[in-house]
């Protein structure tokens, strides 16, 4: 129970750790697919802070709302006919307009820490599986 | 008199505690270094991190020391911790759906603050023996959960 308790585990910190990345990645829009949709509003909220943290939101014809950072916000207006492929770093805007997305610092950052996080994760997991169950030492009277 | 035996017995036993020990606490704070080093435009992920980690280690640990002895000692102790972490990652989410709900529900600060949970739950396994924890590691335990615990808040908030 000691292995499957830390293998289940590690492997949730795993997962939460890829989710963090596909969500950022989202915001690059780098995981997004965009068949010519029409981007009838944005919205901007605040959180802790402001300025470093805004959520900034797009909402499209087709009903989605996308949560964007703020380098891809300046990249179409309301009213822009937006296109991209899934995985492709490239927006194009209006038919014709080929917007190139650059990696954000957060998807950088996140893709890295990935990788940290799986270490610790790993390392903390062998350790929790390789211990031996012991009884503290009892005195023995001579 | 105590039998030189059980002496170096003991002393193995408190070098292990001490390798286990620094092996929890030189983990989480490789995980925080990397978000401080690698997102350093944003203290606030480190920060759920941490806080997720404080808060679920301090909930383990107090679990260690109140539980009945027989679930210490129950086989399925180890699927306790692993249960309690779960739980204790659901209950990070409805926070964040609520209290900490500024602009909207936030995955990205659900992730990390769950990563922590989950670092707070394996550390919880290294520890986990037969017994309830000794007073070292009760000590470093409760004084991490709570450094970490505030760390965690002043990265988020400030």
């Amino acid at each position: 129970l000691r292995f499957i308790s830390a293998l289940v585990l590690a492997l949730a910190v795993l997962a939460f750790a890829a989710c963090n990345y596909f969500v950022v990645g989202e915001r690059n829009l780098r995981y997004v697919h965009l068949s010519h949709q029409r981007l009838v509003a944005k919205e901007r909220r605040f959180e802790k802070h402001p300025g470093v943290d805004d959520v900034i939101l797009w909402r499209l014809d087709d009903g989605r709302t996308l949560q964007v950072e703020a380098p891809i916000d300046e990249m179409a207006a309301v009213g822009d006919d937006i296109e991209k492929s899934f995985g492709v770093s490239a927006l194009s805007v209006n038919r014709g307009r080929e917007v190139r997305i650059p990696d954000s610092d957060d998807l950088r950052g996140m893709r890295r820490v990935a990788g940290a996080i799986a270490l610790v994760a790993l390392v903390l997991a062998v350790a929790a599986m390789r211990r031996r169950r012991e009884t503290s030492p009892k005195p023995v009277e001579s | 008199v105590t039998h030189p035996g059980t002496q170096a017995s003991e002393r193995d036993s408190r070098r292990a505690e001490a390798w286990r020990i620094l092996l929890v606490g030189g983990a989480i704070g490789v995980a925080a270094l990397a978000y401080l080093w690698f997102l350093r435009h944003r203290t606030d992920y480190p920060g759920h991190l941490l806080a997720g980690y404080g808060a679920t280690l301090g909930v383990l640990g107090l679990g260690l020391v109140v539980a009945p002895r027989s679930w210490i000692l129950s086989r399925a102790a180890p699927l306790l911790v692993a249960l309690g972490t779960l739980v204790c990652v659901g209950f990070g989410a409805i926070l964040e759906a609520t209290v900490f709900c500024l602009a909207q529900f936030d995955p990205v600060d659900f992730f990390n603050q769950s990563i922590g949970a989950g670092l707070a739950g394996l550390s919880t396994l290294v520890v986990l023996d037969a017994e309830r924890p000794p007073p070292a590691t009760r000590a470093v335990g409760a004084l991490l959960s709570i450094a970490t615990l505030a760390a965690g808040f002043l990265l988020a908030f400030h």
